[in-house]
C-alpha cells in the first residue's frame, strides 16, 4: 500500500503510541484487503458495545485513551454507535458487574474524543454522509444504509476499524470504495411488496439467505411503492445480518439503481412463501411465551404510536415480559404525550438504551430462565437464536397479542 | 489433503493446530459462547464442539461487526481459536483476526471446507500463505 510522508511518519510512530496503532491497524488489513492506499474522511461511526468488548476490548480502549491528550484527538468526526446500556435492565437480572464495565467502556471512548451524542445525524454542523463521499461506518445496519439509501461509500469498519480511522484520519480504500465494486450480481423480483416493517425485515433476510457471499449485491425489483427509510433501514439490518453484504439495490428507491436497469444478469423470483417462512412462529405455536423484546433497528416513533395502539386497554400477561428499545427522543416525547404511562400501565418497559443484544442478553436469559422469544426484527430473532434463546420473528402484532395472551398464537 | 496455498498474503504468524471444519459461514457473536469457545446456535458443528485452540475452516463470515472486540475477548479468556482458513473472510473477519492477533489465511483456488477435513493437525503459515498437513 502506498502511504504519503504524513501517514509513514504516524505509521513510524513519530505521533504517538495511538496513531501509530491506527495507522499500524489500516495497513495491515487494508494490505490483506486489497486497498492500494488510503483515503481521508471526515466521519466514522464507532460500534463498541460491552457485549462484545468484554474485559479485553474495554482494557485496550483504556490503555490506548492514556496517550497524551494531544496525541489522542481524532482527525475525523468520531460518534459512537454503541450507547449506554439501560439501567432498568438491572430489574430484570443483569448483574452490576455489566453496568460497571458499561461505564468504564464509556469513559474510555469520551477520553479518545468521541462525540457522545446520539441525535447528530440530522444536525446542521455535521452534515449526514452525502452521495459518493467516503465514510467509516462500524455498524452493521448504519454501513449498509449508507452505502445503499445515501450512495455514500463505506465498507464494514468494524469496532476498533472505525476508531483507527478517525483516529488518522482515513480509509482502507478498496471493495465498496471503488465504483466498479458496487455493481448488482443478483436480481431478485419481489412478488408481494412488504407490507409492515416486519415484512420489510424478513425481505432482507430472505434474500440474504439466497446469498452464496458477501460479493452478492442484490438489486431489487418490483416494489408497488417506494419502501421509505425505514423500510430501506429494515431491510439493510436483515440483509448484512443474514449475509453479512454490504450494499443493496432497489429500484425506484436507491441512488444507484438506475444505473443497473439495463443489468443483463438473470431475473430471480422472490416469493411471498419466503417472506412468510422468515417470519414463521410455527415452532413456538401455542407454547407459553417468555419474552417478547421490540428493536434492532430501535424502535422509532412511529412504532411507538402503533405499539400503543396495539396495547390500548389490554395488559401484558403476568408470565410474559415485554421489552421495547426506543430512541430517548421518542421516550421523552410519549412521556410528554401520556403515551407512555398507557404502556406502561399495560405492562411494557420502555427502554433508552442500546440494543437488546448488546446489553447482556446471555446473562439477563440465564437469571430469568427465559426461553421462548418472540421479536419484530429477522436480525434480532437470528442473533438472539445464536445466544441461547429459542427465538421467532413475527409482525409487531403477533407480537403484542402473543403478549397478551402469554403464549405464541397466529 | 495436499499443501494448499491461499492467493493472497495472511495475517499473524505460523502455528499447528487441529482443525475444526465448518460447512456454513462462521460469526463469534451469532453463533459462539465466547466463555467456552461452544457453539451456542445448534447444527453448525459436532455437540460440544469447541473453536478454542482449534483451526477454525469455514466458508466466510456473516453478520456480526462485534467479531474484532470479541476475538480479543477470546484469546485473553484462552477460548480463542489458534488460527482461521476462510474461503472468503471479508473485511470484518480480517478487521477481527489483526486486533485479536489471530492468524489468518484466506483466498484460496479450492473450497477449503471440501479440501481440508474435519480433526486434522496442520501447520498454517500466513507468510508462506500455506496450509499443511502435519
Amino acid at each position: 500500500m502506498q502511504l504519503t510522508a504524513h501517514q509513514q511518519q504516524m505509521l513510524d510512530g513519530n505521533f504517538g503510541p495511538a496513531y501509530a496503532w491506527a495507522m499500524k491497524f489500516l495497513v495491515d488489513t487494508g494490505t490483506v484487503l486489497g486497498a492500494d492506499r488510503l483515503i481521508p474522511i471526515r466521519y466514522a461511526f464507532f460500534m463498541a458495545d460491552t457485549d462484545a468488548m468484554g474485559e479485553a476490548g474495554i482494557h485496550f480502549m483504556e490503555e490506548l485513551a492514556q496517550a497524551a491528550p494531544e496525541q489522542r484527538i481524532p482527525a475525523a468526526n468520531l460518534y459512537l454507535e454503541s450507547r449506554h446500556t439501560a439501567r432498568e435492565l438491572l430489574d430484570f437480572g443483569l448483574p452490576q458487574w455489566f453496568m460497571d464495565l458499561d461505564q468504564r467502556r464509556l469513559d474510555a471512548i469520551a477520553k479518545l474524543g468521541c462525540i457522545m451524542e446520539y441525535g447528530h445525524i440530522n444536525n446542521h454542523s455535521i452534515p449526514a454522509p452525502c452521495f459518493g463521499e467516503s465514510i467509516a461506518m462500524g455498524s452493521t445496519p448504519t454501513a449498509i444504509y449508507a452505502n445503499s439509501a445515501l450512495g455514500a461509500r463505506t465498507n464494514f469498519e468494524a469496532g476498533p476499524a472505525a476508531l483507527a480511522s478517525a483516529l488518522a484520519g482515513y480509509v482502507p480504500r478498496w471493495d465498496l470504495h471503488l465504483d466498479e465494486n458496487r455493481v448488482p450480481k443478483r436480481v431478485f423480483e419481489v412478488e408481494r411488496t412488504p407490507q409492515n416493517l416486519a415484512e420489510w425485515g424478513a425481505l432482507g433476510a430472505a434474500i440474504g439467505l439466497r446469498l452464496n457471499n458477501a460479493n452478492e449485491i442484490p438489486l431489487i425489483k418490483g416494489l408497488d411503492e417506494h419502501p421509505g427509510a425505514l423500510a430501506l433501514n429494515h431491510i439493510g439490518a436483515s440483509l448484512a445480518s443474514y449475509a453479512a453484504v454490504g450494499l443493496f439495490h432497489v429500484e425506484g428507491a436507491t441512488p444507484e439503481a438506475h444505473l443497473f436497469t439495463e443489468s443483463d444478469l438473470p431475473t430471480e423470483r422472490l416469493t411471498g412463501t419466503e417472506l412468510d417462512a422468515v417470519l414463521s412462529i410455527e415452532k413456538l405455536d401455542a407454547q407459553s411465551l417468555d419474552l417478547v423484546v421490540l428493536g434492532a433497528p430501535q424502535m422509532g416513533w412511529s412504532e411507538v404510536v402503533e405499539l400503543t395502539q396495539l396495547l390500548d386497554g389490554k395488559k401484558v400477561a403476568t408470565n410474559t415480559t415485554l421489552l421495547a428499545f426506543v430512541d430517548n427522543g421518542s421516550i421523552e416525547t410519549a412521556r410528554t404525550l401520556g403515551l407512555a404511562d398507557k404502556l406502561e400501565a399495560a405492562g411494557c418497559h420502555l427502554l433508552d438504551g442500546i440494543d437488546y443484544f448488546q446489553s447482556g442478553s446471555e446473562p439477563i436469559r440465564q437469571a430469568n430462565g427465559w426461553t421462548n422469544t418472540l421479536t419484530a426484527s429477522p436480525k434480532l430473532g437470528n442473533i438472539l437464536n445464536g445466544a441461547g434463546y429459542n427465538a421467532a420473528a413475527t409482525t409487531l402484532a403477533v407480537c403484542i397479542q402473543s403478549a397478551i395472551a402469554g403464549r405464541v398464537v397466529a | 489433503m495436499i499443501t494448499l496455498k491461499s492467493t493472497k498474503k495472511g495475517l499473524g504468524v505460523a502455528i499447528e493446530g487441529e482443525t475444526l471444519v465448518l460447512k456454513n459461514a462462521f460469526s463469534a457473536r451469532y453463533d459462539l459462547d465466547v466463555k467456552t469457545g461452544k457453539f451456542l446456535r445448534p447444527g453448525l458443528a459436532e455437540e460440544d464442539a469447541s473453536v478454542a485452540g482449534k483451526v477454525l475452516v469455514a466458508d466466510r463470515a456473516k453478520g456480526g461487526v462485534a467479531s474484532s472486540w470479541l476475538l480479543r475477548e477470546m484469546v485473553r479468556l484462552g477460548t480463542a481459536p489458534a488460527a482461521l482458513v476462510f474461503n472468503n473472510a471479508g473485511p470484518v473477519m480480517v478487521q477481527a483476526a489483526a486486533f485479536a492477533g489471530i492468524t489468518l489465511l484466506d483466498g484460496f483456488e479450492e473450497d477449503v471446507t471440501e479440501a481440508i477435513p474435519n480433526k486434522l493437525q496442520v501447520s498454517v503459515d500466513p507468510q508462506e500463505k500455506t496450509i499443511t498437513p502435519v
